[in-house]
């Protein structure tokens, strides 16, 4: 079917890597009865039947949440990081250049 | 006709190991564009430049190497360029965000060159060249191993076609008759799944998985394959039903103008076509909309004979009060067609730069319809096109259809598609292929048939699987896929074992009066309710052939209460109206209006006993109907 093919065998990837990591660290089974139900198949036209969806997708929210903020924070500390050893480098030459003979060069 | 074996059975498409000639041209373009970034990004380095600019030189190498010039902790932020760059590149599949690798491989380059204040770390040129040199020697032994493996496929295949023709032809059941059709009460069940949601509100989507508006769980595919099966339903059993079957159909359609449905094409047109001015959904690129809902919109009115849709205007994509880009079925088609026309691959790609084969399916399907329809020639004047650059640019060596391939690159992924995916569609305009990708198909199907405890036959995937329709675990799309499949070339054996599986393995509850798989997407369970009720070569009539000519003039059941009144079977032969009803929640009478009957006329409803009436001048009538199980009725004109 249906169409994307190569971004869900992306998807699918990381998907069942977080699988096998939750069983590895939960040691959760590996049977298809394990399979948890999709409460958006209970809803119906003419019952009270509430659509229970939303919880699923606030569960994949939260993971997708953990994961952009596990990469932003790497990406801070290291911008972080660059930006100081940029900033002490430059003071460093600057010092160099002040207190030394004009021959000073990088290379 | 029948179709014999050594009609069909040729050798398998590709008997000589070669690219295309587009994707050739595409990968010497990339060859001179790396070319000429690697002399760019080394001359730095021999010039004995500034360190910044020799870092920023081996940026351009591979993402991040410039951190590696660097040098000290800043060489840690090359595995996270690397990560940060395959993200980028699943941005870009994901969405069209074609600038995302870009800004991320120039951007780490910059960045290095910003960051280098001292001489570059020495060993950094040689480990950025040792590691190029080391991942084009990777790449070019896994793409020969597998070209050999794919190479040998395709003689074992060819081998075997013969005799895998013939097996598949015989074991097909035969196409069954027009107008003698009828649901069962577990596909009536099934179809409620889909009537639930395609009748309630317009704007509101309770029953569907709402995950993300990209990707094969977006929306607007459950919203198509419920448009689907209810199409082929009522095309195949109910042609003579319109009421709340095909009300039913307009609500998924006119759910689909809506923007929560299609505004992923505001992003996608920004990000991949940097069109921030003109992101018309239906214009350039964007199959995965076009050639998808012109089969709904096709089935449709190909089965109604109503041709709103057709209407200037008549289906508006409202961006916002300003801005509405104002279609119909006429230029969703035309869409399709000139997208085919001006594409150097032929096909043509849904997100930005990537061309997935499988959603070119779709639309030359959609033209197929839109063909029958009015009359028109599309398929005829671009299917040999198409055809040839299908086998030579998206086909495997193996002879199998690749999963997809980028438009501006020329790269090929490595998802093996799965020749039972492209066979239906290709029963609808080109049967001879089709029906060898089926029996290529069904060979690998048979390592995967069990027998159960019962000792009947059923599928059996290994692991947990993958459903598309909201990325967890679970076989039910694989499983109705399959099923769906089989179905339409006959294969009724295998059929069954797809749809015992889907029984077994993927929670299928009876409750209300609604059959559904609890452990699937809603998108998985349209697929199933389609599979349930397919059966040899419905889907290529549903598009091809469209209703008998007796239904579209004959009287018609055109009002009936939901879900109290069930429709099994309604057909016409140009007089009379066959139905076959249940009551969907309790026995009792019930209103039922007919139209299109001879104005002032008189007939006669037969149901056990006979009950005479005058249509009147509006060629209509109301009237009550006892329901207590399966119920046949028959009106005729009086003699």
């Amino acid at each position: 079917m249906p169409c994307c093919a190569f971004a869900v065998f992306i998807i699918s990837q990381i998907v069942l890597s977080y699988g096998a990591i939750k069983r590895f660290l939960l040691r959760s089974g590996d049977s298809l009865d394990d399979l948890p139900s999709n409460p958006a198949t209970e809803w119906r036209l003419n019952a009270a039947t509430p659509a229970l969806a939303a919880g699923s997708n606030r569960r994949f929210g939260l993971r997708t949440l953990v994961l952009a903020a596990s990469i932003e924070t790497l990406l801070a500390v290291g911008a972080l990081y660059g930006y100081s050893l940029h900033a002490h480098h430059h003071h460093h030459d600057l010092a160099g250049v002040a207190g030394a003979p004009a021959s000073v060069c990088v290379r | 006709m029948a179709v014999l074996p050594s009609d069909i059975a040729q050798p398998l498409i590709r008997g000589k190991a070669t690219v295309g000639p587009v994707t050739a041209a595409r990968h010497r373009r990339n060859a001179m564009i790396y070319a000429a970034m690697c002399v760019v990004g080394l001359l730095p380095t021999i010039l004995h430049m500034s360190p910044e600019m020799q870092a920023a030189g081996l940026g351009l190498w591979i993402p991040g190497g410039g951190f590696l010039a660097v040098g000290g902790f800043g060489i840690l932020l090359f595995p996270v360029t690397l990560v940060l760059f395959a993200l980028a590149v699943f941005a870009w599949f994901g969405a069209g965000v074609v600038i995302a690798p870009i800004i991320v491989w120039l951007g780490a380059a910059w960045l290095a060159g910003e960051m280098a204040g001292e001489p570059a770390w020495f060993l950094a040129p040689y480990l950025v060249a040792a590691m190029v040199a080391a991942a084009a020697v990777y790449s070019y032994q896994r793409q020969r191993a597998r070209k050999t493996k794919e190479l040998a496929k395709l003689e074992a295949r060819n081998r075997t076609m013969g005799a895998a023709l013939a097996e598949a032809i015989e074991v097909a059941a035969p196409v069954p008759a027009v107008g003698q059709r009828e649901l069962t009460p577990d596909d009536l069940a099934a179809s409620r799944y889909a009537l639930d949601r395609a009748l309630q509100p317009v704007g509101q989507m309770s029953g569907y998985d709402k995950v993300d508006q990209f990707q094969t769980a977006a929306l607007r595919y459950q919203i198509n394959h419920l448009g689907y099966g209810l199409g082929m339903l009522q095309c195949m059993y109910t042609p003579s039903f319109h009421g709340y079957l095909s009300q039913a159909q307009r609500n998924l359609i006119e759910l689909y103008l809506d923007r929560r449905i299609w505004s992923y094409w505001l992003w996608e047109s920004a990000w991949g076509h940097l069109n921030l001015t003109d992101p018309d959904p239906a214009a350039k690129d964007n199959i995965m909309l076009t050639g998808w809902f012109g089969i709904q919109l096709g089935m449709y009115m190909l089965n109604t004979g109503d041709r709103r849709y057709a209407e200037p205007g008549s289906l508006p994509f409202r961006r916002n009060k300003h801005r509405v880009f104002n279609h119909d079925a006429h230029t969703i088609a035309q869409s399709v067609l000139k997208n085919f026309l001006d594409s150097e691959f032929c096909l043509y790609p849904c997100e930005p730069n990537w061309v997935y084969p499988i959603c070119n399916h779709y639309g030359m399907t959609s033209l197929v319809i839109y063909d029958r329809l009015f009359g028109a020639k599309f398929v005829p004047s671009v299917l040999d096109r198409w055809l040839k650059n299908l086998d030579s640019e998206f086909t495997d060596y193996s002879g199998s259809v690749i999963g997809l391939r980028s438009s501006l690159t020329g790269i090929r992924f490595p998802f093996p598609a799965g020749d039972a995916g492209f066979a239906a569609f290709e029963n609808c305009f080109a049967p001879d292929r089709a029906q060898r990708l089926w029996a290529t198909a069904r060979q690998d199907l048979k390592y995967i048939i069990k027998t159960d405890a019962t000792g009947a036959k059923r599928l059996s995937l290994p692991g947990k699987g993958f459903d598309f329709g909201n990325y967890k675990s679970g076989y039910a799309g694989a499983y109705a896929m399959l099923m769906d499949t089989a179905r339409e070339f006959g294969d009724y054996e295998i059929a069954d074992a797809a749809q015992r599986a889907l029984d077994q393995d993927c929670g299928r509850a009876d409750d209300g009066g609604v059959l559904r798989y609890s452990k699937g997407s809603n998108l998985s369970n349209a697929m199933a309710m389609r599979a349930r009720i397919h059966r040899r070569d419905d889907f290529r009539r549903t598009i091809a052939e469209g209703p008998p000519e007796g239904s579209l003039r004959g009287p018609l059941l055109t009002d009936a209460k939901y879900p109290d009144v069930l429709v099994a079977h309604a057909f016409s032969n140009g007089d009379d109206l066959d139905l076959v009803l249940y009551p969907g929640l309790q026995a009792g009478q019930q209103e039922i209006r007919v139209e299109r009957l001879r104005p002032g006329a008189r007939y006669v409803m037969r149901n056990g006993s006979e009950h005479a009436f005058a249509a009147d001048n509006n060629g209509a009538t109301s009237l009550s109907v006892a329901l207590r199980g399966r119920t046949p009725i028959h009106i005729v004109p009086a003699i």
